[in-house]
């Protein structure tokens, strides 16, 4: 889409003293369109954008007949004609947006916005969207200039403060730009944006347009035969299109002429198209200048940079261009703002100008050297082109595969993953409780912005903040059915460890800044305003219920044989705290409450019992979903402390209530978590698990010609699966396969599926004494040898 | 009670011995800077500085790692002077102390690797714990946003610069093994690449710096003096009334930073905590496997699972199907001594097909090894249908 040939084109420059001449023309021909736009500013104050863009194009239009004699060796037909209209609608558009943003925002922030070349525009979108298609050297520069860029202009939409142009009541100041003027204040105070930050969109919308357009019309542009045809072409078919639109806006002002003033502007606009001649001061004021626009924005600037693209190249034209006239549009309006604060009247037009000038501030200073930085850095050639070296051919010329891996459609990947997702239970419960949550995180956001209030909003993105949690685990779940790789030889299982094990470092994380904030609130307690937190709380406390119901199943099944203790939930500080908390604040929700722990700790309890009679059950618990549930417990509990406390201030007026209960519930959530944490880092840290019994060693040592063992490794890969490797020593005539084999039974009765069980004798130290090999890790078994 | 002494005792042993000294002296300070810093942030009501002052919790798990891997290296020392022991005394009385030795201990060690992951673990845990706590930051700056109260500017440069110099002292100062290998093996984090690139073209005109700018600089210090230049920033620009929006905006940036920092260092640990081969030593690793599998007798290797058990540490366990004439020790010797130099710990399972057969195998062996008679099919009639 965006083509990269670009960049490639630069491989021939020529050095600077050749093409100096042009270079110099160049910035005096950008220097004169800058000085352009100011004087079109000025011009624009007065007369209407459609009208001053008409005549501007209808001048361009005549002269260029005159250079370039376009129609004479045209060959029209029918599609050709069509695309070039609709190119020129699309052209015309997009110079009224431009002129409309010139006099909402000032020539300067219009220069800054919208004189960026399309290699700019595309290089930016490119580091953006398509990371992999450049080589990872280019890309860091092309990033940071993107940031650049980003920066400068969220420094003119947010950091320039004219502060000038907010204290103007009526938005409509120009009032020759009534009708246009009009559906824009609409449109902006809908959004609730001051004009000028309107005009910063405007002219990005115009500048990203543009950029399309011209990538757009490029096979357009041969078609019709060079860009000099192209260009008067649609310069006369644009001053047709026009036509009408300026016949509308003056039927318009003569029609509804609302103040004094207006009427004032329109006559003189009318007279001034239609009875020129009549009115000396009208050439001077109106027809001069535009005379001057023409000829600077629309004739030689043209011209030139089509010669320096020539003669320099592309990026040289457009990088020298570009900064000339950002820096030189700095240096005039912090002239002109003053001369005209000088005059103080105007030049053309002899009349007070009512309007304040758009000021220079930091943001602008600011980004005028941000974009300096952004147009260096993205319009620089990348050095090297990416292709992946494959190889040699026959004749030793080096291979390079420069085509990219085909990435897949998005919806094909979505739709993919869905049924992924859906295929095993786990990642349907926790999908479909995200589900479920983020609708209701989503309905509190709407609700919140439309009914404006803070409480709602900022819990909502607290359950947004929860619902990564999900997505972690999700991922998680998903992962791990991979198959295993080179790298990860046995397989994605520990996957889930680990971000069972992430998910309770974020619940202690959650905890203690619940309760750095309930710390600070416990000294000034703040007002609560309590009306709708009740229904939100219980709301959310519902859904998470939900949430705890279908994951306390999953929970309470997979807990078979998982070694009892380590529960968090059966862990008796907790749950004992959570009782009495509920009873003694409130009955109505405790009740709920403790019935939900009730249901859980008589789980467990039968579990626990379960569990004893027999240890050779599978380890079937997933680390990942427990992970998960405490999550969703944690976030429960912290609805009815919202809930509990809300109800106080209430009823009570008790404000201190508040902090009170969060600090129990970040306690409570550091403690339920903190067993759970303990058992997946033992996990993650190899722990031999607790149910290997010594007795597997011993009937290992007792069989036939079983000398002893060494290196005994057994840990748990993931919930399911145990991992061992062992060395044996057996005497001098044992059959290592028999041995071999015997010991993998009494391993695979104990519930160990990957065994590695490395068979020595005397003969292999020999061996490898012969092969000068070092023994250092094998310092332990051959002690048994060496000391018979 | 006895906790609490045993506790001041400990830390007496610890403030009185030379060496641990200055990191009890750095830890104590971290933490009152912490509880300073932190109420300070509280009542500045700013985010950014929130998020700057993050850093000093990150201190102290730093710290933690730090004393965890001097631990471990104690340990190991400790471990090493014992066995020399155990050898010394069995050179001195071999004959009395064989027959205990032909025993093993009864007891499993719970961590029969030894405690070096541990540092894996800490690392992965610190890098985690600050990952997340940017996260919470990031979600508190938008809250905190949508609220809009008042910002307190006066204790924004002092907590700042009080951040700043702990969090210098503690990176410089407190020697760290675990981090500083994971500092110099993990990828370079974007900030790094970001500055990096810059240097590069600073010192494309002034090549006398690159003495001083080239090298990957330290992730954690650059961390540290990014913060700091938007933390100034953002107070110039609170004062100069520009309002909360620069606030959200530099503890959003803040955010970001660390966990472009902590990110790529998470990743490392993190892999290795998911029994993965690292991927330098795949090219070392796949050529001595090569070199085992041209080996006299190796007919496969199944089940390849090489691992990193620490930094620097490699784990394998191998099966090897070998031919059944083969003497397993001989191959096993063979294999051992190709890969041993590679991976630290190493099992390696020799099998054979059939090997119930052998007894039928050796018993036709003097006829197979007759070349003549191996191409009669006749004689091995027996032993394919058997199969």
């Amino acid at each position: 889409m965006f083509d990269t040939d670009v960049f490639s084109k630069t491989s021939k420059t020529r050095p600077v003293s050749d093409v100096l001449h042009i270079i110099i023309l160049l910035i005096i021909i950008k220097l004169l369109k800058t000085f352009g736009l100011f004087i079109t500013y000025d011009l624009l104050k007065s007369y209407h954008v459609v009208l001053i863009l008409f005549l501007a194009t209808l001048f361009t239009s005549i002269c260029l007949l005159f250079i370039q004699k376009p129609f004479s060796s045209f060959r029209p037909n029918k599609i050709l004609i069509c695309r070039l209209i609709k190119y020129t609608i699309c052209l015309t558009i997009i110079r009224l947006l431009w002129l409309f943003g010139l006099t909402l925002c000032g020539p300067l922030r219009t220069i800054l916005l919208y004189e960026h070349s399309d290699i700019v525009i595309i290089a930016c979108f490119q580091a953006l969207f398509s990371s992999s298609s450049i080589g990872p050297q280019g890309q860091t520069s092309r990033i940071r200039g993107v940031v650049f860029f980003i920066l400068a202009v969220l420094a003119i939409f947010a950091f320039d403060n004219d502060d000038s142009r907010q204290n103007i009541d009526h938005p409509e100041g120009h009032l020759h730009h009534r009708f246009f003027a009009h559906i824009f204040y609409q449109l902006t105070s809908l959004i609730g944006v001051a004009d000028h930050k309107g005009g910063v969109i405007l002219l990005l919308i115009a500048l990203f347009f543009r950029c399309g357009l011209n990538s757009w019309s490029k096979k357009l542009v041969i078609d019709v035969g060079g860009q000099k045809k192209f260009y008067a072409i649609t310069t006369c078919l644009s001053t047709i299109c026009l036509i009408p639109m300026s016949f509308i806006i003056l039927l318009f002002n003569n029609l509804f002429p609302d103040s004094i003033d207006s009427i004032r502007s329109t006559f003189q606009t009318t007279i001034s198209t239609t009875i020129t001649s009549s009115l000396f001061d009208n050439i001077s004021s109106l027809i001069i200048p535009i005379i001057l626009i023409t000829l600077f924005l629309f004739i030689l600037d043209f011209y030139v940079e089509q010669l320096a693209i020539i003669k320099l190249d592309r990026i040289r034209t457009f990088r020298y261009g570009t900064l000339t006239m950002i820096f030189s549009s700095f240096i005039i309006s912090f002239i002109w703002v003053k001369t005209i604060r000088i005059t103080s009247n105007n030049i053309w037009f002899g009349r007070m100008m009512q309007i304040e000038e758009h000021e220079l501030s930091g943001g602008v200073v600011f980004a005028v050297i941000m974009f300096a930085f952004a147009t260096d850095l993205l319009i620089s050639p990348i050095k090297q082109r990416s292709g992946a070296f494959i190889g040699y051919n026959q004749e030793g010329v080096p291979l390079f595969n420069l085509t990219h891996q085909k990435s897949q459609s998005l919806l094909l990947i979505l739709k993919s993953s869905l049924r992924d997702i859906l295929a095993e239970s786990d990642s349907r419960r926790i999908f479909y409780f995200l589900c479920i949550n983020l609708m209701f995180t989503f309905v509190e956001l709407l609700y919140g912005a439309w009914t404006n209030s803070l409480g709602l909003l900022s819990d909502g993105f607290h359950m947004l903040f929860d619902c990564t949690a999900l997505v972690v685990g999700l991922y998680a779940a998903l992962m791990s059915r991979w198959k295993p790789t080179r790298v990860f030889s046995y397989g994605y299982g520990r996957v889930e460890v680990l971000s069972g094990f992430v998910n309770g470092l974020f619940l202690v994380v959650v905890a203690f800044f619940v309760f750095y904030e309930a710390i600070g609130r416990l000294f000034e307690p703040p007002e609560i305003n309590t009306n709708r937190l009740l229904f939100v709380s219980v709301a959310g406390f519902a859904v998470n219920m939900i949430g705890i119901f279908s994951f306390s199943h999953a929970h309470a099944h997979a807990h078979g044989g998982g070694g009892g203790g380590s529960c968090p939930m059966s862990q008796p500080t907790p749950t004992k705290e959570q009782h009495h908390h509920g009873h003694s604040h409130d009955h109505s929700h405790s009740h709920s409450h403790g019935s939900s722990s009730h249901d859980h700790e008589h789980s467990h309890g039968s579990n626990e019992k379960s569990s004893h009679h027999g240890h050779s059950h599978a380890l079937t618990d997933n680390a990942n979903m427990r992970g998960v549930f405490l999550h969703v417990l944690a976030d429960t509990l912290g609805s009815v402390g919202v809930i509990i406390s809300s109800l106080l201030i209430q009823y009570f007026g008790w404000n201190i209530s508040d902090p009170i209960c969060s600090l129990f519930i970040s306690i409570m959530i550091f403690l339920s978590v903190i067993p759970f944490l303990k058992e997946s880092a033992m996990t993650l840290l190899l722990q031999t698990p607790s149910n290997i019994q010594y007795e597997i060693l011993d009937r290992i040592l007792k069989l036939d010609q079983v000398q002893s063992y060494s290196d005994e490794h057994f840990w748990n890969l993931s919930s399911s699966m145990t991992v061992g490797t062992i060395h044996i020593q057996i005497a001098n005539d044992g059959d290592e396969q028999r041995v071999t084999a015997q010991v993998q039974t009494i391993l695979k009765e104990a519930q160990i599926q990957n065994v590695a069980i490395q068979v020595e004798k005397q003969a292999f130290f020999n061996h490898l004494n012969g092969l000068n090999s070092a023994l250092g890790q094998l310092a332990s078994s051959q002690r048994t040898f060496s000391h018979r | 009670m006895g906790k609490s002494t045993s506790v001041l005792t400990s830390i007496f042993y610890l403030v009185k011995s030379s060496h641990s000294r200055s990191t009890i002296i750095i830890t104590i300070t971290t933490l009152l800077i912490c509880i300073t810093v932190f109420t300070m942030a509280g009542q500045a009501n700013s985010m950014a500085l929130q998020a700057y002052c993050s850093l000093c919790i990150f201190d102290l798990l730093f710290i933690g790692t730090a004393l965890l891997s001097a631990w471990i290296m104690e340990n190991n020392n400790t471990k090493v002077r014992q066995k020399m022991q155990i050898s010394n005394n069995i050179d001195n009385n071999s004959i009395n102390n064989s027959t205990s030795l032909f025993i093993p201990t009864q007891t499993i060690t719970t961590f029969s690797y030894g405690t070096a992951r541990f540092e894996v673990l800490a690392v992965f845990t610190s890098t985690m714990l600050s990952i997340l706590g940017a996260f919470f930051i990031l979600k508190e700056s938008i809250e905190k946003y949508l609220e809009d109260e008042t910002i307190h500017t006066e204790y924004l440069i002092l907590s700042s610069i009080l951040t700043y110099i702990i969090h210098m002292i503690v990176i410089y100062f407190v020697r760290n093994q675990a981090f500083d290998h994971v500092i110099a093996a993990s990828s370079s984090s974007w900030l790094q690449e970001h500055v990096s690139d810059m240097f590069q073209s600073v010192c494309h005109y002034i090549p006398g710096l690159s003495r001083l700018l080239l090298p990957r600089i330290n992730p954690l210090a650059l961390l540290c003096w990014c913060g700091l230049a938007i933390v100034f920033s953002d107070s110039f620009l609170l004062k100069m009334g520009y309002g909360h929006f620069v606030d959200t905006l530099s503890s959003l940036l803040m955010a970001f930073m660390t966990f472009g920092t902590m990110v790529p260092m998470a990743i490392y640990s993190g892999k290795i905590l998911l029994q993965t081969t690292p991927a330098p030593m795949i090219g070392q690793l796949d050529k001595c496997l090569h070199e085992a599998s041209r080996l006299d007798g190796v007919l496969e290797f199944r089940h390849e699972h090489f691992w990193a058990l620490s930094f620097g540490t490699l784990v394998g366990s191998l099966h090897v199907r070998c031919r059944r004439d083969a003497d397993e020790q001989l191959v096993l010797a063979h294999v051992w001594n190709k890969l041993a130099n590679v991976v630290q710990i190493l099992t390696i399972h020799v099998f054979k097909d059939d090997w119930l057969r052998r007894q039928t195998h050796t018993f036709m062996q003097p006829q197979t090894s007759n070349p003549v008679l191996s191409n009669n099919p006749s004689t091995y009639n027996g032993f394919v249908v058997v199969t």
